[in-house]
Parts: structure tokens; C-alpha cells; sequence
């Protein structure tokens, strides 16, 4: 041991600080594009066979850029194909997969639980439950509203359970967390399937399953509004929270001795979650596995830090689920699968080989 | 209980300790008083003094689950008494540690856990910049200088070669320093260990406890729970022997040489200890058996 903090480390490799600063552009910047690029694409593909240049040109003449570049109006067609259907679409999915993307990594990093998600903590089948009730009763409009109070009561519930049946000395315990989770989650579907089987008629079934699977086939330019406006302030908030975060890594007690409010902190970021969760489900039913496995794939990349961790899955959380919504969209076509039926078809198994390789290290 | 002893001197080298002339103060002692707590309607620490003079080392010793995590955990205000008060004891004055900014209580207190883990893929190095939290802005990333503050803890703990290692893959002793490095980081004026000798071989022991007893020197002061009592003679300036029955209370306190003697240890372990004269050092070494 040396005894002196001053003395000049033995090997000094390029400072990682600068290093890893500009390393986190790049990948930014790599998958800013690469989402870019994706929307794009996706929005090409389809039945009408047009080219990535007709959307852009659709784009362009839309956005009011048209004039300036000198474009050609495009057909009626083709705008109507690119701006009214599959843009909101493309746009919608996007803005849910970046809100997944984020509402994982705070999950996962608050409840200390690499397994943790929306979608396993009980707020998406709460969210589902809420969205069933008002959809039952014909309130279409206050389906945001009931989707947010479902995913807060289920989270409250959650949480709730968790602690009531025991705390650990470094705050709440992941497993009991993740029971505490599906034990909410089965009883909200329960509560669901009970709605339908006593109320519904004709078409609710449908659209209620929908939601029950999750699916964007639906949306609209509101959809884009309501889920895109909630991912870009309460998403951006929680994306910019990624050094309180960090804290949490030894758990509550080492926060707290890191000057982190943790009571304060941990039920902030839940109800932002719960929040952002409820605008997302409403918009677009309750979306598997995105919120598990994004963060994952990501933390392989980049690290487990979170100030890249939480930009960048969602950022890949938005290209992912748009990919997965065109594969819903085209596989079967002309018939369609709701997206969750895609997401857990590639999540299941990425999330069976996460858990092997978790017992495999434990 | 004599506050003084001639090893606690605060002969502070300069420049020495991150530390120094931080918040533009010097060394501060550290003094709970009347401290209690209970859980589940049992009480777990019954109106516990213990002090902590400045650049000294104080030994929080006694048996398991008599209270020693609780009092740390109490007095480095992550968990709140049911009563009592833990001062911070200047030149300027005394101040509430309780009830100061926690940014600032982390800037000047620094807390290592009995057993602190996480199943993240974190590195080293970002485990020990953890330490810099309280000294940037939540919002900021770790500066250039937060860099340097790290690797220079890791240095000291001797854990610089694990710098890019992932903590989950450490072994237990390789952990414990890197948790030492994370405290040295966050630059404290008081530093608060929780067995830091857990799962150290005899030669990394030895190596803490000299890492210790130079932040002393440098002024800052340790409290820190211990389980060797040979250690905490070696080592510590002041012992405070916890001890239950029911509840956790101070039964001695004072300078090491005066407080591990038989007539203290025996009847709080139940054990017949006899103590012995390091032959080199001079230093008390106790030992055991049955009673
Ligand atoms: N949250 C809690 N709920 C219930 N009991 C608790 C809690 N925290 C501590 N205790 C009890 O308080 C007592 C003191 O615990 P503490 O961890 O402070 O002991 P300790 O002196 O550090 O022991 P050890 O030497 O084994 O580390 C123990 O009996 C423990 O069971
Ligand atoms: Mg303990």
C-alpha cells in the first residue's frame, strides 16, 4: 500500500473519463441515426411499394420543407399511406419502445433487480385493467387517465406487498419485489378477464384484447401526441437522472450515505414511471419484455453506468420496437399480429437465457 | 474516560488527506449522545454515548448483535433514533450532524457497510467515483478531477490494478478495499467502518489498519467496528465496549489500554481472556478460552 494520495498512480492508461465522455457521443449519435434511419425505412415497407426517398420526400413536403428543396408534391397516395397510417404508427411505437427502454432501467436499477420491468412489476397489467374498465363503460376518453391510475395502484401495490413482507437492510429485496409484482400482475389480469367475461360485448372482446397484447395498429397522430409528449418529458426527466441512479448501486443505505434523499427519490422516480407507464399503455396496451431486455442488451454494450445506460435504451428501445412492429406487421400480411405477441416471441427466450446465465454467476 | 491519549496527536501532514480544507474546516470529533432505538417494539440500542475524538481511532467492539451496524448506521444518519443526538464537534463549535444538508453530512462523514453489494455490472473505478456523488451536482458526470481522486484512493487501498475489473467478479478481501477506496474518495473528515477487516487475510488486516491510522494522523476520524480485539489494540486510540441485556448500552469506554482488560471483556463474552505484551511493539495481545 502506498502511503500517500498524492503520489502519481504506477500505470496511467488514457483517462478513462475523457474516454468513455467521448465514447458515449458516439454511440449516440450512432443510434440517434440508426433510429432515424429505421423510422425511414419502416415506414416504406409495406404492401404499397414505396421507397425510403417517396417518405422522405412525403416528409419533407409535410414538415413544410418542401418548397425549399426544391420537391415534387407527392401523390395523394403515398401521403396519405406515409403521413395518416404508417408514420403515426412508426412514430407511436417508437415513443412506447423509448418509454419502455427508460421505465426498465429505473425499475431495475431502484428495486436493485436486473429483472425487473413495467411489465413484471404489475404496472402494465394494471394499466390494462384500468383501460378495460373505462373501455367496457364506453369512456374512451379518459382512457389515459384510467390507464394511469391503474399502473399507480398496481405499483403501490407492488411495492406495498414487497415491503410489508419483509425489508432488508439495503432497502427493499429484489425477489420479494418480483413475487410481490406478479402476484399484483395475475391479479389485475384476473380482475381483467372478469371485466370482460361480465360486461363486454361485440366489439370490445377485440379491442380489449388488443390492448390486453399490445398493439399500435391503431394509432394515430394523437397517439404520437400522447405517448410522444410523455416520453419527451417524462422520459428526458428520468433519462437525466442517471448519477442518482448510480448511488443506488450498493443499495438504499449507501445512497443515503451518498447524501441521495432516498425515500424521496425511489417514490419520485416509481410515480414517474407509473405515469409514464399509464400515457404508454393507454396508447398502445400492455407491450412485454421491451423494458427487460433493451436495458440488457444495452448494459452488454456500454456498462452498467447510467448516465449512457439510460439515453441509449431508449434510444434502442424506440428501434427496436419499431422493427418488431413492422415484423408484426409483414410477416403474416396481409394479416397482422398485435406487437406483443412479436416482442414476447423474441423476448421469452433472451429473457430464459438471461436467467440461465444469472444462475450460472450466482 | 480520559479524551486524550499521546497516539492521537492530530500531527497532520500537509496536503495529505483530500480531505483538508474541505468546507474550510479541520479535524472534527465526533460525539453520540443518548442515542436509542428500537424496532418491532424491541429496543435495540438503549441510550448509547460513545465519542469519537478527533484524529484518533475509536473502536466499536463487542458481541454479534449487540448493536454496533445500528450505531453506525444511527450516527451516519441513513437510518433515524428514536432519540438522542449525534454531534459534530469543531473548533467552531458543535453542529447536529442529524440535521445537516445530507449533500454536506456526506461530504464530511463517510460510511462503510458490514456488507455492501450489487449484482450490477459496475466497474471498480465506477464504484469508487460513487464517492465523489455528494461533491458534484446530481446532474453532472465525474470530472476530470473526480478521476484522478478515485485512482488515487484505489492507490492507496492498493486495489489500483482492479481499476477495470467488474465488482461483482472480486473476491470478498478485494471487495472490502475496493469499498475503502470509495470512502477514501468521498474525501470525509469522519470515516465510519463497519468491520473493515471482514474477509482480510493477516497481511491485508494489517495493511488496512495502517491505512486507518494514517487518515488519522492526517486528521481524520475513524470510528470503526471490530471483531479482533487484538486488532483494536494494536490499532485503536479509544475503545467503547457494547453489550446487551436486553438492549445494546455502553458498558466501557475509554483510552484501548484501559478498556480491553479482563475484568471488561470477560463478562460481556463470557470468556476468560488473558492479555499479553506484544514483545516488538508492546502493544496489549489478548487471548481466550473458556470459561
Ligand atoms: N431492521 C431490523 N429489524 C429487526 N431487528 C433488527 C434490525 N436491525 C437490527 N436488528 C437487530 O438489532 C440487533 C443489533 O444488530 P446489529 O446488526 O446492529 O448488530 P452488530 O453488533 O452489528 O452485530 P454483528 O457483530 O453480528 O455485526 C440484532 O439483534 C438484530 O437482529
Ligand atoms: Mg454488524
Amino acid at each position: 500500500m502506498v502511503e500517500t494520495a498524492t503520489r502519481t498512480p504506477a500505470a496511467t492508461p488514457a483517462n478513462p473519463g475523457t474516454l468513455s465522455r467521448r465514447w458515449l457521443l458516439v454511440w449516440l449519435a450512432g443510434t440517434t441515426a440508426a433510429l432515424l434511419a429505421t423510422v425511414v425505412v419502416t415506414v416504406a415497407i409495406g404492401p404499397a411499394g414505396l421507397t425510403p426517398s417517396d417518405v422522405a420526400q412525403v416528409v419533407a413536403t409535410r414538415v413544410g420543407l418542401g418548397d425549399l428543396l426544391g420537391l415534387a408534391a407527392p401523390d395523394t397516395l403515398a401521403d396519405g399511406i406515409v403521413w395518416q397510417l404508417r408514420m403515426p404508427r412508426v412514430l407511436t411505437a417508437a415513443a412506447v419502445g423509448a418509454g419502455l427502454g427508460v421505465c426498465g432501467v429505473v425499475m431495475q436499477s431502484l428495486t436493485r433487480n436486473p429483472l425487473a420491468d413495467p411489465y413484471l412489476l404489475g404496472l402494465s397489467s394494471g394499466a390494462s385493467f384500468g383501460a378495460a374498465c373505462v373501455l367496457v363503460l364506453g369512456l374512451t376518453a379518459v382512457l389515459p387517465v384510467a390507464a394511469f391510475v391503474g399502473s399507480t395502484a398496481a405499483l403501490v401495490a407492488t411495492l406495498a406487498l414487497a415491503s410489508a413482507s419483509g425489508r432488508g437492510a439495503g432497502g427493499l429485496s429484489p425477489a420479494r419485489t418480483v413475487l410481490a409484482g406478479l402476484a399484483v400482475s395475475q391479479l389485475a389480469a384476473a380482475a381483467t378477464s372478469f371485466v370482460i367475461f361480465w360486461s363486454a360485448k361485440g366489439d370490445q372482446y377485440r379491442e380489449i384484447l388488443s390492448w390486453l397484447l399490445g398493439s399500435v395498429a391503431g394509432a394515430t397522430w394523437t397517439s404520437v401526441a400522447v405517448a410522444g409528449g410523455a416520453v419527451l418529458v417524462i422520459g428526458t426527466l428520468l433519462a437525466s437522472t442517471g448519477s442518482v441512479l448510480d448511488a443506488f448501486t450498493f443499495g438504499d443505505t449507501s445512497a443515503a450515505a451518498l447524501g441521495v434523499p432516498v425515500a424521496r427519490v425511489r417514490w419520485g422516480l416509481l410515480l414517474a414511471v407509473a405515469l409514464l407507464t399509464g400515457a404508454l399503455v393507454s396508447q398502445s396496451g400492455a407491450i412485454g419484455f421491451v423494458g427487460l431486455i433493451l436495458p440488457h442488451a444495452v448494459r452488454q454494450l456500454v456498462g452498467a453506468r447510467h448516465r449512457a445506460l439510460l439515453p441509449l435504451s431508449m434510444l434502442c428501445g424506440a428501434t427496436f420496437l419499431v422493427w418488431a412492429d413492422t415484423l408484426a406487421r409483414t410477416v403474416f400480411a396481409p394479416r397482422e399480429l398485435p406487437v406483443g405477441i412479436v416482442t414476447a416471441a423474441i423476448g421469452a427466450p433472451v429473457f430464459a437465457v438471461l436467467l440461465w446465465k444469472g444462475r450460472a454467476r450466482s | 474516560m480520559t479524551q486524550t491519549s499521546e497516539r492521537s496527536a492530530p500531527a497532520r501532514t500537509a496536503q495529505a488527506h483530500p480531505a483538508a480544507g474541505q468546507d474550510g474546516t479541520s479535524t472534527a470529533g465526533l460525539a453520540a449522545e443518548r442515542v436509542r432505538w428500537s424496532v418491532g417494539g424491541r429496543l435495540i440500542l438503549d441510550d448509547v454515548d460513545v465519542t469519537a475524538p478527533p484524529g484518533a481511532v475509536t473502536g466499536l467492539l463487542g458481541p454479534n448483535g449487540t448493536g454496533k451496524s445500528t450505531l453506525l448506521r444511527l450516527v451516519a444518519g441513513v437510518q433515524a433514533p428514536n432519540g438522542g443526538r449525534v454531534a459534530l464537534s469543531t473548533a467552531a463549535g458543535d453542529e447536529d450532524l442529524l440535521a445537516m444538508p445530507r449533500r454536506r453530512r456526506a461530504r464530511t462523514l463517510a460510511f462503510v457497510e458490514q456488507d455492501a453489494a450489487t449484482e450490477l455490472p459496475v466497474t471498480v473505478l465506477d464504484a469508487v467515483l460513487l464517492g465523489r456523488t455528494p461533491h458534484r451536482s446530481l446532474l453532472a458526470g465525474p470530472t476530470e478531477e473526480d478521476h484522478a481522486i478515485a485512482r488515487a484512493a484505489l492507490d492507496r487501498v492498493g486495489a489500483l490494478p482492479l481499476a477495470a475489473r467488474e465488482v461483482t467478479t472480486l473476491s470478498g478481501g478485494e471487495r472490502q478495499r475496493v469499498h475503502m477506496a470509495r470512502a477514501l474518495a468521498q474525501a470525509p473528515r469522519v470515516l465510519l467502518l463497519d468491520e473493515p477487516t471482514n474477509h482480510l487475510d493477516v497481511a491485508a488486516q494489517l495493511a488496512t489498519m495502517r491505512l486507518v491510522r494514517g487518515l488519522a494522523t492526517e486528521g481524520v476520524t475513524v470510528l470503526a467496528a471490530l471483531h479482533d480485539l487484538s486488532l483494536a489494540a494494536a490499532t485503536c486510540d479509544h475503545a467503547v465496549v457494547l453489550a446487551t441485556g436486553p438492549a445494546g448500552h455502553v458498558v466501557a469506554a475509554g483510552p484501548v489500554d484501559e478498556v480491553l482488560v479482563p475484568e471488561v471483556i470477560d463478562p460481556v463474552y463470557g470468556v476468560r481472556t488473558t492479555v499479553l505484551r506484544h514483545p516488538r511493539t508492546g502493544r496489549p495481545v489478548l487471548t481466550f478460552d473458556e470459561r
